[in-house]
Formats: structure tokens, sequence, C-alpha cells
């Protein structure tokens, strides 16, 4: 049967990010670093402690673009949950406050409202996202990470967990329009530029984030729901 | 259309250098925002269909031996727009079952009003050109000013329920959904004074 990855396990990790630089991302959250010279990415994995079967499906689902079918039932929560948390503080500790310094940078913050505004529009934006993203790690992670115990929180599923994701890139979206409509014409364009290629990559990256939780992740919580359901049930 | 503002497309098609080459085009159609991903099988394409919200299916008639456009939107289990890709000429009663068909041979433009005329078939209609009605316009000013809905209607003599119609076509018409986002719109269109507004 042919493989259900577009990678395998013994593909040369270095393979991986020469096809596709954003994997970088992908394998430093999962805890990999490079310098791994010619080993394959089982090796690397295992070397770093890192599930294996986990990492390649969400490095075949940023690929691809779309889950594969039974990729969720290849996936160690507990290894997707790691890797979901790194992801949260590389946006909310990274890469936002390095957007928001280079806005600063490149647009004139004179007594100007315009700029300010713009400001003032990108930080409501970050708190929206800090909210929905402290959200999942204290309640729904948590209640993922209680879940083989019966101990687990009642009332709460992860169907709960419903779509929260649409504001998260469309105000993105939207300040990215407004910059580019309605910016101050005498900003710096190579620093202005700078942080609209951030602005760029991180709507793309928190589309990526959001599809991993929404297709690898709830299915998974799905399938543990549907287990640990039926095992309670004949004591 | 998606959350992105863009037009979900799947291309399914066997041979992966027809579906690469479709999919790049499907890109960079002008005028028309799109993402495209690629499936060779039918179950990838099922796969896409269930893990994306997919706009329209661009489809090789030949796909998966012979491909039945009823069952795929049924499968679908929601609303999509399946587009026949010809490769040679396609017989009138394949065609009837799709939506619209396109031709390997045709330019960018062509594919691109097809596309467009798709997606726009429903309530959205081409938001860009529609300018602002002097209505609207006095809206964004009292929204700015930060007036409530409910003042603003008491102001303009009109009921809660017009105002949330004018601001919802507000924020269709300029793609901003915030009270910043339009108070930088008013300052940069000089709709409201600087000294008018708090930031």
């Amino acid at each position: 049967m042919e493989s259900k990855y577009h990678y395998s396990p013994d593909e040369k990790m270095a393979r991986l990010i020469a096809d596709d630089y954003r994997l970088i991302q992908v394998m430093s959250r999962f805890g990999i670093s490079v310098g791994f010279g010619d080993q394959t990415v089982r090796e690397v994995c295992s070397a770093s402690g890192v599930d294996c079967d986990t990492f390649l499906s969400v490095v075949n689902f940023v690929v691809d673009g779309y889950a594969h079918a039974d990729a969720a039932a290849h996936v160690s929560v507990s290894s997707l949950l790691h890797y979901l948390k790194q992801s949260h503080a590389y946006f909310l500790d990274w890469l936002l406050p390095s957007i928001r310094r280079r806005l600063l940078d490149g647009i004139p913050m004179r007594t100007d409202s315009v700029s300010i505004l713009i400001l003032k529009f990108f930080d409501e934006y970050v708190a929206e996202v800090r909210t929905h993203m402290e959200y999942e790690d204290r309640t729904v992670f948590a209640y993922i990470e209680s879940l083989p115990s019966p101990g687990a929180k009642p009332g709460f599923s992860i169907g709960t967990y419903s779509d929260h994701h649409e504001e998260v890139s469309s105000r993105l979206h939207e300040l990215k329009s407004i910059i580019i409509k309605y910016g101050p014409g005498d900003a710096d364009s190579n620093l202005l530029n700078a942080a609209l290629y951030d602005i760029y990559r991180c709507e793309e990256e928190l589309r990526s984030h959001c599809m991993v939780e929404d297709e690898l992740l709830v299915p998974a919580i799905v399938r543990l729901e549907k287990e640990t359901g039926s095992r309670e049930t004949p004591q | 259309m998606s959350r992105d503002g863009k037009i979900h497309i799947v291309v399914a098609e066997t041979s992966p250098v027809i579906s690469a080459g479709l999919s790049f085009c499907l890109c960079r159609l002008p005028g028309v925002q799109a993402r495209a991903i690629e499936a060779h099988t039918y179950p990838e394409l099922l796969d896409c269909l269930s893990s994306a919200h997919i706009d329209i299916v661009v489809v090789n008639p030949t796909f998966g031996g012979a491909f039945d456009p009823q069952q795929l939107r049924h499968d679908a289990g929601y609303d999509i727009r399946i587009v026949a890709v010809a490769v040679s000429q396609l017989p009138q009663q394949t065609l009837r079952l799709y939506d619209d068909a396109v031709s390997v041979v045709d330019d960018l433009p062509t594919i691109a009003a097809k596309i467009r005329a798709l997606v726009d078939s429903g309530s959205e209609t081409d938001t860009d050109r529609e300018p602002l009605s002097q209505r609207e316009k006095e809206i964004i000013t009292l929204v700015v000013k930060g007036l409530t809905n409910k003042e603003i209607a008491d102001r303009l003599f009109i009921s809660v329920h017009t105002v949330m119609t004018h601001r919802r076509n507000i924020a269709r018409k300029l793609e901003i959904h915030s009270a910043t986002g339009l108070t930088i719109y008013a300052i940069v269109n000089r709709l409201v004074d600087l000294a008018e507004i708090k930031i």
C-alpha cells in the first residue's frame, strides 16, 4: 500500500526543510533544534523525544493544506498539545510583539491620529488573540490533559469548543488592508514593508495553526472521548 | 467565501502535472483571491472537502474513472460549486451536471470571470465598486463619535434595526468591521474633524 504520508519517517530531516522552509517552524515548536546532520526524521524525533507520527501528521498537513482522513488516528495527543502550546507562545511572545515593534519603527508616531489608531487597532487585535489562546490553554487544553481520567471537567466536551477561529485571522486581514489603503504616506517604506510582510506571514501561520487545531486536534479528541466513554460504560 | 476572504478551490485531477498547473493558475487569476489545494484521488478529494471549507471543486470529468458530480454533492454534505475542466471537447450531457466548465486552453481572464460569477451567484455582489450612500457616511460619523446604535437611531429618526442594517452594509462595502478601523477610514476621508473624536 502507498504510504499515507507525503513524507516518511525514513526521509532525511534536512530534506524536509529544503523542500518547504515553513517546516522550520514546525520543527522548532516540537522542540527539535537545528544541527541534526544527515539523520532521518525518525532518528531526529527519537533523539529529541518527539512522537514521530505526530510530527509527520503536522508536517504533511502543513505541506498538503488538508488533513488525511486517518491522520488524527496517528496523533499522540500529548505531543500535539505540546506543539500547539509552543505555537501559542510563539505568536504571543515572539511574532506579535515583533510586528508591533516594526509598526512602531515604520509608522511615524506623531500626534497624527491615524498612526496611533493603527497601533490601537493592532493592540486590540493582540488582546483578542491573547484572550482566545489563553482560553485554549486554560480551558480546552486543560480539559484534554485531564481526559483519560474520569475526573474530567463535567459538562465540557470538545464539541463545546466551537469555531472561534474566524475572527482571529479576519481581523489581521482587516489590519493589513487598513494600512495599505489608509496608512500614512510618509512612513519609512522598508520598515513598514517589513511589518506588512510579517503580518502576511502571521496571517498565514495563524490560519495553519487554527487548522491544525480544528482538523487534527479536535478529531483526535473526539476519538479519545468516544474511547473513554465506552470504557466507562461497562463499569 | 471563507474566513480569509479567499475562494477555496480543490483541484481534482489525477495527473500531478495538470493539477499543479491548474492550481498554479487558479491562485493567480486576475481580480480573484483564491487558494487552491490539489487532490489526486477521490478519497483525497473527500478529505479536502471535510477538513477545509471548500467553495469550488474544479474537476476533470474522467477523475477517478468516471466522476459523478451528483455523488460528490451528496458526499460533501454542504453546498459546493463543481466546475468541469476540459482537456478535450466534452459532450453536452456531461456538462449539464456541472455548474460551469473551463477549458485548459482558456485564458486567465475568462477563467477568472467564471470563477467570480460562481461565488457571486450567492448573496455577495461586487462590493468593491459600490460606493457608500450619504446615509451610510452619516452613520459612520456618528459611530466614530462614539454614539450607540440606539442614540444613532434616535438622532436620525430611524429604527435600531435599520441602523444595524446600515452598519452591516458599511462593513461589507469597506471590509472594515471594527470601530477603530472605521475611525481611521473616517479621518482619512475627512468625514470627521479630529477635534470631534476621542482616540
